[in-house]
């Protein structure tokens, strides 16, 4: 197989995933939310005291539930209003993350299909223990993550920034370890553009490296603001999304491991 | 939050036990390759033994995680769903590739 086939793999591949993960995504919430609609509207035709959105004010039901309809969040944010009474930005999230699963599962299919037909050998050139201490430390993290979330719900400001400064460290230190394994990979003449192994692994690693970058610039903003006061026991959706994410970066790197290092 | 979402409120998962097991998962999946055969012999074939164990010790971490630290087991049932979306496509694909390699 030539290395132009695998470069289009690699490139088309991502694409056909990410557009076909949009088209269902947009085709199932249309769906969905056509089929709220059509209940409200039927809802108000029969004059059905049962209602299918809950709804705190005696104010009249809207003639047609609309993703222009707006309602004030507990942050004081005036937003679309949810037609699937689902949390805006929790869904934005979740939508993104299936769009990154769809990225990785693209790369980490062409690694191991490549490696299953023996194309791809490690040769005992990583640096097993040190990659179980990376996976150690980001599970560390996400903990820390998850506590920090809990801390702030139960409004421990203290606790809470220190949780998600210990964060903030132990991904620098992941980012560390990952430069150290990188250098060591280079000194034994093993880079992007030597074999099939350097690139899968250094592609691999590094959008995984580049995502847990852009986790730690969010989390240095979020950090920020905690310092500020900025979140609360009830305004902190913004650790709950940042938590999704790292989250995931975590689950990410937990499924590398295992197939880079050890199968 | 507006009462136009729907609230979801759940007994809080013991996060530390997770956090535990989830580092005991790790030592064995280090252990495993290093302490067990790859395939154990069985009659005239072999059974591989390390993938399968890596495979399963992989998912269950993943899931924890999933599960307990993205609060998946008691959020809304639709961001599982999500989440699932892409599987189809991933299996069209591994399979789209194991031809191409087999016919390059």
């Amino acid at each position: 197989m030539t290395s132009s086939v695998l470069l289009i793999l690699a490139i088309v591949v991502p694409v056909i995933l990410i557009i076909g993960l949009g088209i269902s995504i947009a085709a199932g919430m249309y769906f969905m939310d056509r089929g709220l609609q059509v209940g409200v509207n039927a809802e108000q035709k029969s004059r059905s005291p049962r209602r299918i959105i809950r709804r705190a004010s005696s104010a009249p039901l809207p003639a047609r539930l609309s993703v222009v309809s707006q309602m004030v969040t507990a942050d004081g944010v005036v937003e679309p209003a949810p037609s699937l009474r689902l949390d805006n930005t929790k869904l934005g999230m979740w939508v993104f993350l299936a769009s990154e699963v769809m990225f990785f599962s693209a790369l980490i299919v062409i690694f191991l299909v490549f490696k299953l037909r023996g194309l791809i050998t490690t040769g005992g050139a990583l640096n097993i223990p040190l990659g179980a201490l990376n996976t150690f430390i980001l599970i560390v993290s996400s903990f820390t993550v998850v506590m920090s979330l809990e801390a702030i719900r139960e409004d421990r400001q203290t606790r809470f920034q220190l949780l998600l400064l210990a964060t903030l460290a132990l991904g620098a230190t992941f980012i560390t370890f990952q430069g150290v394994e990188w250098s060591e990979l280079f000194s034994q003449g093993i880079a992007p553009n030597t074999s099939l192994f350097g690139t899968a692994f250094f592609v691999l690693t590094g959008f995984h490296g580049l995502h847990v970058l852009g986790g730690l610039a969010w989390l240095s903003v979020t950090l920020l603001r905690a310092f500020q006061g900025d979140f609360t026991k009830v305004k902190n959706r913004g650790i709950e999304m940042f938590g999704l994410y790292w989250h995931f970066v975590d689950i990410v790197w937990i499924i590398l491991f295992t197939i880079i290092y050890l199968i | 939050m507006s009462e136009m979402v729907e609230q979801i409120t759940y007994r809080r998962p013991n996060y530390l036990i997770v956090f535990v097991i989830l580092g005991v998962l790790t030592a064995c999946e280090v252990a495993v390759p290093t302490f067990l055969p790859h395939r154990i012999p069985a009659g005239a074939v072999e059974i591989p033994l390390v993938v399968p164990l890596l495979a399963f010790l992989m998912t269950t971490k993943v899931l924890l995680v999933a599960m307990y630290y993205m609060h998946l087991r008691n959020d809304r049932r639709v961001f599982t769903y999500i989440m699932l979306i892409p599987v189809p496509f991933v299996v069209l694909i591994v399979t789209a590739l194991l031809i191409a390699t087999r016919a390059g």
